[in-house]
């Protein structure tokens, strides 16, 4: 049984269609990356699939179960955990503390004492190594830790599965390359995860499997490597220096 | 070496002390202005809780006056217990807080404040148009919360102190407990928090329902200490705002800073109201619009910043 399951996922604005008929599945585990040019629709398909829109039709499943119709907080306690494209901290509290949200409202809600909790988010942050700048502000960040922030906070829900919207977006090559080690600890831990991604050298690494959208309708679905020669995927995203590129 | 925390406790235990003392010293007029002063620390610690989840209500005369009539209104029909109306006007005020709250929740801040501001407007007038239940404009006598005459201040000054450390208390723990963590994420980014297992309508209502809750109280208290309510003064719209700029002017976001202001506010707008006998008003806004100004913190950030420093 397959962790995530889109059924014919379509999603109208107004007359626009965002999303048409989009059938994905992810395992257990499995990496998969979502690629697409600006305004194909990745970012609204995490906004589905996280209860912030409504879908017009179609059927999302997680493990089997039916959450189409579930708030982003029901979605979270299921195990999906969530970053934004645009990182989107809570200012008034310390790294630690906004880790901790996470940690007090996830999955396992409140698991344990305030000291559990703490010490539970310090790992965390640890993990996605923030543990040196628990204390600092939010706003002192730099960009790289305010999305290295983001996914701790993600994770501090307890997912199974995690929608990473443009993680590596700004980031310089050495950064881009911690993150992606970062990622691949992630999913040894057994989390699946769904890149939106467009540092694509990261993302054809990482992946094993890529889908992508364009216009809104999934035009491949396949090993990266595949989808890499797929002519539909070069005429309307890649291009063909990318083919060239990576002969 | 004492830490902070502990010189901190010292401190306002030693405060509150000097305010259970007060009665022995003062005067009944200013014993009458110390029990405003404690009716405003709890309305504005109250509508500073709201702040905590970005709502913004310009509508807490409407609390106060749902608590100041179910407080009257029981009494005379059913001569219940005062303590005990109180805690019904409380929980009518609550009820009240908790029918706002869920149409209005999904407006922006400026919004709600628009449908608070507009809601307190509405229970004024429902007030005056239903003289059957409610005696209308003329206003309802209830009789005095510890019989009349001067002696009668004191009790009153005492229970409402207790009431107004306890709404600090109720704050205080409110801000160390795991409800802070979703009330200041959901302030932060509502779609964040969301998504980190926040189910930000039932905060927000539940910060709603805790704001009118002890506001409720407050006014079945006036209701009693006054001996008389009338509509024009139970929704008042100045206790709305300065339901608001208690907390701003003190420090919001903040346990000390709506007390703070509460105390300097209410003092300062008698000391002003006696001073300058006409225009006092002009006074007391220009001093407004400059401490806002200058110290965007309000005056608890201010002497934290001068603590620092030390």
């Amino acid at each position: 049984m397959a962790l995530l399951e889109l059924q014919g996922v379509t999603k109208f604005f107004g007359g626009l269609a965002a999303l048409k008929e989009i059938d994905l599945k992810v395992s257990a585990g499995e990496i998969v990356g979502l690629l697409g040019p600006n305004g194909s629709g990745k970012t609204t398909l995490f906004n589905v699939i996280t209860g912030f829109y409504p879908l017009t039709c179609g059927t999302i499943l997680f493990k089997g179960e039916e959450i189409t119709a579930l708030k982003p907080y029901q979605i979270c306690h299921k195990g999906i955990g969530r970053t934004f494209q645009i990182t989107k901290q809570f200012a008034r509290l310390s790294v630690l503390e906004n880790v901790m949200v996470g940690t007090l409202y996830g999955k396992r809600k409140g698991a344990g004492d305030r000291n559990q909790v703490r010490k539970t988010s310090e790992d965390i942050l640890d993990r996605v190594g923030l543990g040196l700048k628990k204390k600092h502000r939010v706003a002192d960040l730099t960009l790289e830790d305010k999305k290295r922030l983001e996914l701790g906070k993600a994770l501090a829900t307890q997912p199974e599965l995690l929608l990473l919207d443009e993680v590596m977006a700004g980031l310089n090559p050495t950064e881009i390359k911690e993150l992606l080690e970062l990622l691949r600890r992630i999913r040894k831990e057994g989390i699946a995860l769904i890149v939106v991604e467009h540092v694509m050298h990261a993302v054809m690494k990482l992946a094993d499997r890529v889908c992508v959208l364009h216009h809104g309708e999934k035009i491949a679905d396949a090993p990266p490597s595949e989808v890499a020669r797929d002519r539909r995927v070069i005429e309307s995203y890649l291009g063909e220096e990318f083919l060239l590129a990576s002969d | 070496m004492p830490n902070r925390a502990y010189s901190r406790t010292v401190g306002i235990v030693i405060f509150v002390m000097l305010l259970a003392l007060l009665p022995f010293f003062l005067s009944q007029y200013s014993m009458h202005m110390m029990i405003l002063v404690l009716i405003y620390v709890v309305i504005a610690t109250s509508w500073n809780i709201l702040v905590w989840t970005h709502q913004i209500s310009l509508g807490h005369a409407a609390f106060f006056g749902i608590g100041a009539y179910t407080g009257a209104l029981i009494y005379n029909a059913w001569g219940l217990p005062p303590y005990f109306d109180m805690l019904l006007g409380g929980i009518f005020a609550s009820l009240g807080a908790v029918i706002i709250g869920i149409i209005c929740l999904r407006m922006a801040p400026w919004a709600l404040a628009i449908a608070t501001l507009a809601f307190a407007e509405a229970m004024k007038i429902l007030v005056i148009m239903l003289p059957g239940l409610t005696e209308g404009a003329e206003g309802v006598g209830i009789p005095p919360l510890f019989g009349s005459g001067e002696a009668a201040r004191t009790p009153a000054y005492y229970l409402i102190l207790l009431i107004a450390c306890l709404c600090v208390l109720m704050a205080h723990a409110l801000q160390r407990s795991r409800f802070y963590f979703a009330f200041t994420a959901i302030h932060d980014d509502e779609e964040a928090a969301g998504m980190l297992g926040i189910n930000p309508v039932k905060y927000k209502v539940l910060a709603f329902t805790l704001s009118a809750f002890f506001v409720g109280i407050v006014g079945s208290f006036y209701a009693h200490y006054i001996a008389y309510i009338d509509p024009h003064a139970a929704f008042n719209i100045h206790i709305s705002v300065e339901a608001q700029i208690m907390p701003l002017i003190g420090g919001l976001y903040t346990v000390a800073g709506p007390v703070v202001g509460a105390f300097i506010l209410t003092l300062l707008g008698e000391y002003l109201r006696i001073s300058f006998k006409t225009g006092y008003l002009i006074v007391y806004g220009i001093i407004l619009v400059v401490v806002i100004f200058y110290l965007p913190q309000g005056l608890v950030g201010l002497a934290e910043k001068w603590f620092k420093r030390k």
